[in-house]
C-alpha cells in the first residue's frame, strides 16, 4: 500500500494503528482554536475514536515543541492581544513572543498540562507513546532532510513525516497544505487530513 | 505584605470557618472576592467568567484582593494556594469546601470591616446574584457551566463515546479535552490522578 491521503473523518470510522499525531491535532484537542472552531470539534471526535478503537497514539518531542508554540500563540491571542478592530487577525511571531515573554510565561503550567493530559489518558488505559526510540532517532533525522527536498516540507513537518514513516501506519494532521503533496508509492502510510 | 503572608494571614483567620484546600478542579467552582475597596469586589460568577474577568481586569487587582473559590469536591489538603493566572500576579486564591463559601466570607468580611452579620449576609447575597443555575453534568459528579460546556464539548459526540469507552477513560477524555484555558495553574493543582 503506498502513501494514501484520506480527507475528513466520520465518527466511528476505523483508523489504522499506530497513529502519529501532529501538534495542531493535539492543540485543537486540549486547548482549542478561536480562529478554527471546527478544527477543535474534529480533533476531539477523532481523539474519541482513537481511544475507543484502542489505536496506539504516537507523539514526539517535535509534536510537543510545536504544540507549545501553538498554545502560546492561542493564549496570546485570547488573553494578551488587544485587537485594534474586531475582525483584525491576531499576529504572532518570535518578535511578538519575545516582547510579551513575561506575560506568556504565566502560561508555562499550561504548557506542562498538554503533556499531563496525555499522561492522564494513558493512566486510564489509552496507549500513548513517545517516538522515536533512541536507536531509531538517527535514521529518522537522516531521512528528514531528504523529505524536506523531495516533498518541499519545512524541517518540523519533515521530521513528522519521517517519524510517521518510521513507526506509524497513520499520520493524523490538518489539511493545511503541508502534507498534501507527499506521494511515495514505495512507502506505506495513510495521511489522514482533517478539515480545519 | 507579601502574597504568601497575606494568604497565610487570611488563612489563619478562616481556620475556624472553613477547611481550605489547594486542590483545584476548575470550572465547577464559584467565587467571591474581598478587597480593600469596592473596585476589588467582582462578585460571584462561574469560574469561566471569572477567568475572563481576571484576564481583562487582572492588572487592576492588588495584592490585597482575595478570591475565594468554592470547591465541589471533598477536601484533600488543608493548605491555601496562590498562583498566577492571565494578567493576575498577586491575587490570592482561597479554596474552600463546598457549602463553606458563605461562612468564610462572613468571617473575613466582618473581621475586616466590623459589619454586622446581617449586613455581611446581605452583601454576600448581592455578590452571589450572578451565580448561575444552568450547569450541565457531563458525567456523575462532573459539572460545568453551560458556557464551559459549549466551549469544550459542542459538536463532540459525547453520548457515543460514553457508550464505547471504558468509564474511567471516558472521564479522562472529558476532563482533558479543551481543559487548557490559560489559567496558569500548576498540574499538581489540577485533577490528575483524582476523581
Amino acid at each position: 500500500m503506498p502513501i494514501v491521503h484520506r480527507r475528513g473523518h466520520q465518527t466511528g470510522e476505523p483508523i489504522d494503528s499506530p497513529a502519529y499525531v501532529d501538534a495542531n491535532f493535539l492543540v485543537c484537542y486540549a486547548v482549542g482554536s478561536q480562529q478554527a472552531p471546527n478544527a477543535q470539534i474534529v480533533a476531539r471526535n477523532v481523539m474519541g475514536d482513537l481511544l475507543a478503537q484502542g489505536v496506539t497514539i504516537l507523539i514526539s518531542l517535535v509534536t510537543v515543541e510545536e504544540a507549545w508554540w501553538a498554545t502560546l500563540h492561542e493564549l496570546y491571542c485570547r488573553h494578551i492581544w488587544q485587537p485594534p478592530s474586531p475582525d483584525e487577525p491576531c499576529p504572532f511571531n518570535r518578535r511578538i513572543a519575545k516582547q510579551s515573554w513575561h506575560q506568556l510565561m504565566h502560561y508555562r503550567n499550561d504548557l506542562k498540562w498538554i503533556v499531563e493530559c496525555l499522561q492522564e489518558l494513558r493512566d486510564k488505559g489509552a496507549d500513548i507513546r513517545f517516538v522515536p526510540e533512541v536507536e531509531k532517532s538517527f535514521d529518522v533525522c537522516q531521512n528528514a532532510p531528504d523529505y524536506m527536498e523531495t516533498h518541499s516540507l519545512l524541517s518540523a513537518d519533515a521530521l513528522h513525516l519521517s517519524l510517521a514513516l518510521s513507526q506509524a501506519t497513520t499520520l493524523i494532521t490538518f489539511d493545511v497544505h503541508d502534507f498534501q503533496s507527499v506521494i511515495d508509492p514505495s512507502r506505506d502510510l495513510t495521511i489522514l487530513l482533517l478539515p480545519s | 505584605m507579601a502574597t504568601e503572608e497575606l494568604v497565610h494571614d487570611r488563612y489563619v483567620k478562616t481556620q475556624q470557618a472553613a477547611t481550605v484546600t489547594e486542590k483545584y478542579r476548575g470550572p465547577q467552582w464559584y467565587m467571591g472576592t474581598i478587597g480593600q475597596s469596592a473596585n476589588d469586589r467582582i462578585g460571584s460568577v462561574p469560574t469561566e467568567q471569572l477567568w475572563g474577568y481576571l484576564a481583562s481586569h487582572g492588572s487592576s487587582l492588588g495584592a490585597a484582593t482575595l478570591i475565594i473559590i468554592e470547591h465541589e469536591e471533598p477536601v484533600v489538603q488543608e493548605e491555601p494556594v496562590a498562583f498566577q493566572t492571565g494578567n493576575v500576579e498577586s491575587a490570592n486564591f482561597l479554596m474552600v469546601a463546598k457549602g463553606r463559601l458563605e461562612g468564610v466570607y462572613a468571617t473575613l468580611r466582618s473581621s475586616e470591616t466590623g459589619l454586622t452579620a446581617g449586613a455581611v449576609a446581605e452583601e454576600l447575597k448581592q455578590l452571589l446574584r450572578y451565580r448561575t443555575q444552568d450547569e450541565v453534568e457531563v458525567y456523575p459528579g462532573y459539572w460545568v457551566s453551560s458556557t464551559e460546556y459549549e466551549r469544550r464539548f459542542k459538536g463532540v459526540d459525547l453520548e457515543h463515546f460514553r457508550n464505547v469507552l471504558p468509564f474511567e477513560l471516558f472521564k479522562a477524555y472529558v476532563r482533558t479535552m479543551g481543559s487548557i484555558h490559560g489559567w496558569g495553574i500548576e498540574p499538581k493543582h489540577r485533577y490528575r490522578g483524582k476523581d
